[in-house]
């Protein structure tokens, strides 16, 4: 029988359980990086099969995609334009609705609108992206998928409501139905023919409904 | 001596490495620093919170709700604007306790809880930054990270805990220290390799289109970034180098100068040359967990003095020093 107090049994029996659990959750976190860090490249066949384990693993919360201006940077500037029709059936002029929040963040290092501006941008990369290099009949046929209210991606939803709500305040006391949203892509500054288009996406008219506050205005 | 006899040494000399809180001044830093980004984040977006956040802004519930497996759920998901505004403060409110470091180890739960919650609510308003603080949150909570320049730090020692709670608690640290770095390194990595896909990067042209980018042109020195494809193309290949390299670096003593130095001026100029003030901010704060204890205190000059509570011995280990 053994005359070791009970204290002593409990820390013999950590000090012989601990080095093993330490390498145990040392491999666990070893597995769990190797799973996240195969599903980050964007040209993976692991990644690609979009049906195995690891990208089962890391979908939602460990997604990482880590391409800042990567694989190339995108070679133009965007512009973003809203109109707006009433019940007659009218249409406003196009207004730019994005110029104005980048031009306001670029004339102060640490302006809080600054987040607004990193949200318009992702929604506009993400439709200008999945339009490049398609045929007018492809972009269509995209267009169309993108009306249908229970698939239309959120980016989507996003310019939309923006750009209703910017109308709304430029065009206060009159009422809407529909609102269209253009995507622009223009040549850099500083390159031949700076500003000439590159790129027009206009997105099939929507429902008029318009963000609270339109770009955080009280 | 067998296989298993070394073995079970090195599993020894990793237990015994484990058992001791490591880079405290460091972790330290870093909830200085997140704290502050955070509490900025959330006091910033205050006039924008509805359009960002809210149930009719930009990001509406429905669909929030329809593709809500993209990040996660969120407390921020309500329709009740009251109800929101009550999280939105509480959210600010918990960034200031974690940013001066009262109660760290309790108050870590709800800034963690509370900031992941706001992140995900909208996955279109994060830039890079915010994506790292999103997967690097969870660690936070098993970080001692109020060791030094906190009110925790200031306070009487609390009960001395049992030798094996210390234990598990120092390993904890440790092993969230771990998947900080190694995070680090994903980040890095990942973004040397997807750049290497592109062939504007390859051929030195890649920040040559960047600097004209309207969102992107420096204020500082434009038209001399602009206009030199040398300086462009020099920019360039040095990013891709501290990339790649980096999370080769950041395993020895030296290398972790190297790649702090390195990872301040890269960042520091995205934050002086394109505006990227946050986004450079915060991935500079997250370099401060790469020094050893031992590293800071020679900075300060204060080699073998360290004026704080001890929770863990006074100086860096043997172990930390030879490292």
């Amino acid at each position: 029988m053994s005359d070791t107090p009970p204290e002593a049994r409990s820390a013999n029996l950590f000090e012989r359980l601990y080095p093993p659990a330490l390498v145990l959750a040392l491999v666990a976190v070893a597995v769990h990086f190797l799973l996240v860090a195969v599903t980050i490249p964007s040209k993976n066949p692991l990644s690609a099969a979009g049906d195995n384990f690891a990208v089962r693993y890391v979908d939602p919360a460990l997604k990482q995609k880590w391409s800042l201006f990567a694989p190339d940077p995108l070679s133009g500037d965007i512009h973003l334009m809203g109109r707006a029709r009433n019940h007659g059936g009218e249409w406003t002029e196009w207004a730019e609705f994005y110029t104005p929040v980048r031009e306001e963040v670029r004339s102060s290092a640490f302006n809080p609108r600054a987040l607004v501006r990193v949200h318009l941008i992702r929604s506009a990369l993400i439709p200008l992206r999945d339009a490049m290099g398609k045929t007018a009949q492809e972009t269509d046929l995209l267009l169309r998928e993108w009306q249908d209210p229970d698939t239309k991606p959120a980016e989507v939803v996003s310019l939309e409501r923006t750009a209703a709500g910017e109308l709304a305040e430029q065009y206060p006391g009159r009422r809407f139905d529909q609102v269209q949203v253009r995507i622009l892509l223009t040549k850099l500054a500083g390159s031949e023919d700076a500003g000439e288009l590159l790129l027009s996406l206009t997105l099939r008219e929507a429902p008029f409904e318009s963000s609270v506050d339109s770009l955080g205005r009280p | 001596m067998t296989a298993s006899v070394r073995a079970r040494g090195r599993m020894e000399w990793l237990a015994d490495r484990f058992a001791v809180k490591h880079r405290l001044i460091g972790s330290s830093l870093l909830r200085l620093g997140l704290g502050g980004a955070v509490a900025y984040h959330f006091a910033s977006s205050w006039p924008e919170r509805r359009y960002l956040w809210g149930a009719d802004g930009a990001h509406p519930l429905e669909i929030f709700n329809r593709t809500n497996a993209r990040l996660g759920p969120s407390l921020f998901a309500v329709q009740s604007e009251a109800l929101f505004d009550v999280l939105y403060l509480a959210g600010l409110l918990v960034a200031i306790a974690y940013l001066v470091g009262w109660h760290t180890r309790v108050v870590a739960i709800p800034f963690v809880v509370l900031t992941w919650s706001l992140l995900s609510r909208n996955p279109l308003a994060l830039n890079g930054g915010d994506t790292l603080l999103f997967v690097t949150l969870p660690y936070l909570l098993f970080l001692d990270s109020s060791a030094c320049f906190s009110f925790d730090s200031r306070r009487k020692a609390a009960e001395p805990r049992s030798a094996n709670a210390s234990t598990v608690i120092a390993a904890l640290h440790n092993l969230a220290l771990v998947c900080l770095l190694v995070q680090l390194c994903i980040v890095y990595g990942a973004n040397c390799y997807n750049k290497l896909l592109g062939d504007t990067w390859i051929d030195g042209t890649a920040l040559g289109i960047v600097f004209r980018l309207a969102e992107y042109e420096p204020p500082l020195l434009a038209g001399f970034l602009a206009g030199s494809q040398f300086v462009q193309a020099s920019i360039g290949y040095f990013t891709l180098a501290f990339e790649g390299a980096f999370p080769f670096l950041i395993w020895s003593r030296k290398g972790r100068v190297v790649a702090v130095v390195l990872a301040v001026l890269l960042h520091g100029g995205t934050i002086l040359f394109m505006g990227l003030v946050a986004f450079g901010l915060r991935m500079i704060v997250y370099q401060t967990v790469l020094l050893s204890d031992d590293q800071y205190l020679r900075l300060a000059g204060r080699r073998g003095v360290l004026a704080r509570r001890s929770r863990q011995p006074a100086t860096s280990t043997p172990a930390d020093a030879a490292t």
